[in-house]
């Protein structure tokens, strides 16, 4: 087996801001909300902190399952585990997933616009243009991808900060009280809807191959995996101080009302909410570029002659399509949640599928 | 590609990305810096509200006052009424010209007649938070009157009259006025179902309005059931622990003096948790500073300084008692926060009265509340005393 087109163009620091910023996404606006909705108070911290856990541990098996061979595609991998024709459905599965990803961020952006900003613009001239954007990002180098990234990721991060740090004089302590009075089913519901939430590792099932050194890759994963968990954790302590359990049920995305609470005095800065929807917009760019890199490259490995444009261009058209499909926003949540399932379970699949296979062949073909 | 197909395709995107469906130019927009809402004088279907909007004129709005220009009001008022907010807001148009904006909206009056409707108050506060330009942090109060009436009292020094309501509002030297009540929270306790007080306004004349006191509002019952005034007010506001102060007058040796309290704090404690025979203590912690002494005592003095301390806590004790038999069994409404503080320190406890808490057994009206009251007055003032006779 070759090592993998492009192998060795990122580094280990690549795969922690990736991991960071594709965790974060829309869920992370309405995270509050699911875990207020199952949970007491401010219990909710607790299903994080568990879906935390158990994303931490799956990243890491997924992180040495792909070391197994390094710098091998996923394709390579699989089919060297589990024959070639299962390896094909199997990538096959993850590019439908991706590009239904990338779909559903595209909608979003401009289902987001719609809710915040604007009320006469078409939703698919909003999602047309953020399409284009994200196919012009795509065609380019993969390290580009990388660099956009890190690139991004300071804005990304200073944005959380404030829109946590600036609520912190409207926190009210009484509002995180009574603390676990949770029933056992509630615990278990939040912390399913938290790890739904961290299922975007899974692109280093795709990403580490990439990686010029993979030693400490796993860790690296890991080490996102855990970043996003204390700020999940922040951010819900911040969400249920200032509006109390029951608003944060009761508002669709709490995260983004945070920076609507905030008022800094004078008229122009009295609406803060503006700046954030920049930080939005930038997550929800980087995350659909990399949903649609990974699409063109689970193609790419089964069909190795195909020029990457060529799949570009026939993609395109049909991401659109399909995100124009979703009637109303009702369907959207509904899609969301879906995706987030199917991202987990496909993931779990495909973990435990060539763990096994690994474990009966005797893991003798890596060396 | 050659030259003239770029150049063809750069103006074709110029064309395209000039800007999206929704802009407004920004002299396009009508500001609205404060809603009155009332009912409307005729009423003929009962549901019918009459809104007032305060739009500001931003010319008048931005010249300094030194001359120059006209020197019209920096306001407008527009009325119109119909069934809800969103659908009146809309007939303004007809009237206003310019699209109305609420981005930077200060305030919402709610006159005190259309309050104590049931149910309208929650039914017209939709509209606030789920509306995309709104703020979480709009003032609400209600009035006395008509609330449309406020929206014209212009005082002296302030340009409008929504701007000057707000700062009234956030006034924070004074016990008879309660903390700003801001939609945000009120979403929150009303999801909850919890009772809250609300400040209540009133016009004195053309260019004054006063903080008239408190309404307190029955999450049970879904409507405004009564106010709290003056001594009844400052009761109200050393039981809830307010982050401002404020002054109170007691009488030492059969001598006015009034102390300037700093600081004041108040805790509950439960102390029988039987559902029928609830005892809680409310320990009011306060701290103040002597600010006017009718009578010739000496401050210096411990025993004077212990008769100080003794009657202020006399007479926060007297105060907090009157507003308690008022909230108890006059409006039946626990407008101090005690059922949060249940649910908060012993949700068990809660579990078992939050049905009846208000309505039912109300069991707050039959509980036994204390007020324990501790003060200490830290700082005698610059002086002794003004005369020895």
């Amino acid at each position: 087996m070759k090592p993998m087109n492009g192998a060795g163009i990122i580094s280990d620091r690549d795969i922690l801001i990736a991991v960071t910023i594709n965790i974060l996404g829309v869920y992370t606006l309405s995270l509050p909300r699911i875990l207020a909705e199952e949970t007491t108070a401010a219990d909710g911290w607790v299903g994080i902190l568990l879906g935390g856990g158990v994303a931490c541990i799956l990243a890491w098996v997924v992180a040495k399952l792909t070391l197994l061979y390094p710098n091998k595609s996923f394709f390579s991998i699989a089919s060297d585990l589990v024959t070639k024709p299962i390896a094909v459905i199997l990538t096959f599965l993850f590019t439908l997933q991706y590009i239904a990803i990338t779909s559903f961020q595209v909608r979003e952006v401009s289902a987001l616009a719609h809710q915040y900003l604007f009320d006469q613009t078409p939703l698919e001239v909003i999602s047309l243009s953020f399409l284009l954007v994200v196919v012009y990002g795509v065609c380019g180098s993969r390290a580009g991808i990388f660099r956009l990234n890190a690139l991004f990721l300071p804005f990304v991060l200073v944005g959380l900060l404030v829109v946590v740090v600036v609520p912190l004089v409207f926190i009210k302590t009484e509002n995180l009280l009574p603390v676990f009075q949770t029933d056992f089913k509630g615990y278990v519901q939040s912390t399913y809807s938290s790890l739904n939430t961290f299922a975007g590792f899974g692109i280093i099932l795709f990403y580490i191959a990439l990686v010029k050194n993979p030693k400490n890759t796993p860790k690296m994963a890991v080490k996102g995996v855990i970043f996003n968990t204390i700020l999940y954790t922040i951010l819900y302590i911040v969400c249920i101080g200032t509006f109390g359990n029951s608003t944060t049920a009761n508002i669709f995305f709490p995260t983004f009302d945070l920076s609507r609470t905030v008022e800094i005095p004078g008229g122009f800065f009295e609406r803060f909410d503006a700046f954030l929807f920049l930080a939005w917009t930038i997550i929800l760019f980087v995350h659909s570029l990399m949903a649609f890199d990974i699409a063109v490259m689970t193609l790419m490995m089964v069909f190795k002659k195909v020029k990457k444009i060529m799949l570009v261009i026939t993609l395109t058209p049909l991401i659109f399509f399909i995100s124009m499909i979703p009637k109303d926003y009702v369907e959207l949540t509904h899609i969301a949640r879906y995706i987030s399932l199917i991202k987990l379970t496909s993931l779990l699949l495909v973990v435990v599928l060539l763990w096994s296979a690994y474990k009966i062949k005797g893991g003798k073909q890596s060396e | 590609m050659n030259k003239f197909t770029l150049i063809c395709s750069l103006i074709f995107y110029l064309l395209i990305l000039t800007g999206c469906w929704d802009n407004v130019e920004i002299e396009e927009r009508a500001f609205v810096y404060g809603l009155a809402i009332d009912r409307t004088e005729e009423s003929k279907s009962n549901s019918e509200i009459e809104l007032t909007e305060q739009l500001i004129v931003p010319e008048q709005f931005a010249s300094t006052g030194s001359g120059g220009g006209g020197s019209g009001p920096a306001f407008r008022n527009l009325t119109a009424s119909g069934e809800t907010i969103f659908d009146v807001n809309r007939e303004m148009f007809k009237q206003a010209s310019r699209t109305t904006d609420p981005t930077h909206l200060l305030l919402v009056l709610f006159s005190e007649e259309l309050a104590k409707e049931p149910k309208r108050l929650e039914q017209l506060l939709d509209v606030f938070l789920r509306e995309k330009d709104m703020r979480r942090g709009i003032n609400i109060a209600i009035t006395s009157g008509k609330a449309s009436e406020l929206l014209t009292v212009v005082p002296e020094h302030e340009k409008v009259p929504a701007q000057y309501i707000s700062k009234l509002l956030e006034q924070k030297k004074n016990l008879e006025i309660i903390n700003v009540v801001k939609i945000g929270d009120i979403q929150n306790k009303l999801l909850d179902n919890v009772s809250f007080p609300l400040p209540l306004l009133k016009t004195m004349n053309p260019t004054v309005i006063d903080y008239e006191g408190i309404a307190i509002y029955n999450a049970q019952k879904d409507q405004i059931v009564g106010t709290l005034k003056g001594d009844y007010a400052k009761g109200l506001s050393f039981m809830s622990g307010k982050k401002h102060t404020g002054t109170i007058n007691i009488e030492v040796d059969q001598e006015k003096a009034t102390v300037e309290l700093t600081e004041i704090k108040s805790s509950f404690s439960l102390i029988n948790d039987d559902p029928n025979n609830l005892h809680i203590s409310v320990n009011v912690e306060v701290e103040g500073t002597i600010a006017e002494q009718l009578g010739t005592d000496d401050v210096l003095d411990r025993e004077v300084l212990q008769q100080f301390n003794r009657a202020l806590e006399k007479e926060i004790e007297k105060l907090t008692k009157g507003t308690l038999t008022i909230l108890q069994n006059d409006l039946q409404t626990d407008a101090i926060g005690l059922g949060s503080y249940l649910f908060q320190h012993h949700p068990k406890l809660w579990k078992s009265v939050k049905v009846d808490w208000e309505t039912g057994e109300k069991y707050f009206t039959q509980s036994r509340i204390d007020v324990i009251a501790n003060a200490t007055v830290n700082r005698p003032g610059s002086i002794i005393r003004t005369t020895n006779n």
